[in-house]
């Protein structure tokens, strides 16, 4: 019975959008401009709605009070590090608005072949971005399965909901694009806003009286949790400075997050989202207290199964219909940003690989139908993947951040007058990723409390330089320059 | 200092509170409104950050 009510909600909320979203792209031409980055047209709120769809996920729903579960202060990372792109962004995405407006760019691989005039370039950033997008959708997989086996009390068969659930938004973004996407995210972030200010004002007044009454609770318990070591360990300051400043980096280097930049109408558009997106970063403050709520009343999980910490706590106390409305708004977090991903990787993979790289679908009705059919690839991609590996996927996704980080010295050079050479570039990102993958191999997240991320972004820039030395005599196609202003 | 210079240092102030002042305000004392100090001192300067960069922007030549 209780389960009927939740999962209920649940069902009828996920159809509910899906069919609001589809009414609301209905109109929309289909040519790639529109369906791959909404015909550029995008104004500040629209566009707004799309990154803080894209951005937060059910990662920062469940994992953010996981962590502040699990590991106390690291989790105010999270925060951080979102407000520091943001002023990265001011200044770097308009250029790069600018290059896209002017030369017709879709995707972020465009954008390097444009800059070095080097198709080969575009090929490996486009395999790059697609193989760490696919654990970043499998990651909103894993969060949807933890969501809809709390909402059914435990007497649902899981996977195969989230095959389900999955399905349903894989054939909604292949047919809608991301005009469809951005409309979800109306609905999904009004909903998020309400669970997560009751998870984080509601829970801790039930419990402790207070928000600050929780805070008294957690310092009672463990004095140091709410602070960072101060030295080199694993998550100390130094860990805590350099994974903000790393992750701030590769945040627009996504493929998503990148090709959403395209979709504004003009560069205004991103300066004001700039300035008013670190203001929704305070939404991850409640979610905190969520965390450390579940962290006095459902002590013990262990591990991942921190994640579902503070669901476990609506899942015990609440009534069943709030527990839905919760896990309702977890599961938009989960399937709207995966939405964008797979848009991301397909059109990516359509765009520069098939297109570029073996001239299939170069017409615009062969474009849209090989980013059609390759929706489905990916999203049946993540979920096999997601069936096999189910485990450590936060970590993949520290991985896929380190990867993506690697785009950064090639998207900054390429705003220069004077650019290095394509093979520089390509050497400089190879030599990144492979620095990621050994330490990935050798389960190394810190060295001298440093994030490992940081020794692969040094790598790459001194390979590109190097490289650039090595190759002094072959020059990039200077178009004219668009300097960073 | 010119015009763009000092847009980008007016940026750097927040970006350089919220990594390298983070070890100078890692303590829980003095509480804010019952928040630890890191937490606080990270909050308040997220809400400052629009704020910074709206100046930013006043310095933006006309397009």
């Amino acid at each position: 019975m209780n389960a009927t009510v939740s999962l209920g909600i649940v069902a009828i909320g996920i159809l509910g959008v899906l069919v609001f979203a589809t009414l609301g792209s209905r109109r929309a031409k289909v040519d790639p401009q529109e369906f791959i980055v909404g015909g550029r047209s995008f104004g500040a709120l629209f566009l707004w709605l799309l990154l803080a769809g894209e951005i937060y996920t059910s990662f920062t729903f469940l994992g953010a009070a996981g962590w502040a579960y699990g590991k106390g202060a690291p989790a105010f990372y999270i925060m951080a590090y979102g407000t520091v792109a943001y002023v990265i962004s001011y200044f770097l995405l308009p250029p790069i608005w600018k290059i896209g407006k002017e030369r017709g760019l879709l995707t972020q691989a465009d954008f390097f072949v444009e800059r070095y005039g080097s198709p080969r370039l575009g090929l490996l950033v486009a395999c790059v971005g697609f193989v760490f997008l696919v654990p970043y959708v499998t990651l909103q997989l894993s969060g949807l399965e933890i969501l809809l086996r709390i909402a059914g009390y435990s007497t649902l068969d899981s996977t195969a909901a989230v095959g389900i659930a999955f399905a349903l938004m894989t054939a909604f973004v292949s047919l809608n694009g991301l005009r469809g996407t951005a409309w979800a995210s109306v609905v999904k972030d009004i909903l998020v806003l309400v669970a997560v200010l009751f998870a984080g004002i509601a829970l801790p007044i039930r419990f402790f009286g207070s928000p600050a009454g929780a805070i008294d609770r957690v310092l009672a318990l463990r004095p140091h949790w709410l602070t960072l070591t101060n030295d080199l360990s694993t998550q100390g300051t130094t860990w805590f400075v350099s994974t903000v400043i790393l992750t701030a980096l590769g945040f627009f280097m996504w493929p998503q997050s990148f090709g959403a930049t395209f979709s504004a109408r003009d560069p205004q558009v991103l300066r004001k989202n700039a300035i008013f997106l670190p203001i929704y970063q305070l939404m991850v403050v409640f979610v905190y207290f969520a965390g450390f709520t579940a962290l006095i009343v459902a002590p013990g999980l262990k591990g991942t199964a921190a994640d579902q910490s503070f669901l476990l706590v609506v899942q015990r106390f609440y009534p069943p219909w709030v527990l839905g409305l919760v896990a309702l708004a977890g599961c938009l977090a989960a399937l709207v940003p995966a939405s964008a991903q797979i848009l991301g990787a397909a059109s990516l993979f359509a765009k520069n690989v098939l297109g570029d790289g073996f001239g299939i679908g170069t017409t615009d009705v062969g474009r849209i139908r090989a980013t059609r059919i390759l929706i489905f690839v990916v999203g049946a991609l993540a979920l096999c993947w997601w069936l096999v590996a189910r485990t450590s996927l936060v970590g993949l996704l520290l991985i896929g951040y380190s990867g993506v980080t690697q785009f950064f010295p090639g998207v900054v050079l390429a705003l220069g007058a004077q650019r290095p050479p394509a093979a520089a570039i390509g050497a400089g990102i190879v030599a990144g990723i492979i620095v990621v993958a050994i330490a990935a191999l050798f389960g190394a997240p810190t060295v001298y409390g440093l994030n490992v991320g940081v020794f692969a972004l040094l790598a790459n820039v001194a390979w590109i330089f190097a490289t650039a030395r090595l190759l002094a005599n072959v020059r990039a196609p200077q178009s004219e320059p668009t300097p960073l202003r | 200092m010119s015009r763009r210079l000092q847009r980008y240092a007016l940026a750097a102030i927040p970006i350089a509170m919220l990594t390298f002042g983070i070890p100078f305000a890692n303590r829980i004392e003095p509480r804010v409104f019952g928040l630890p100090f890191l937490l606080a001192w990270i909050i308040v300067w997220i809400l400052l950050t629009p704020l910074f960069l709206t100046l930013v922007e006043r310095g933006e030549p006309a397009p």
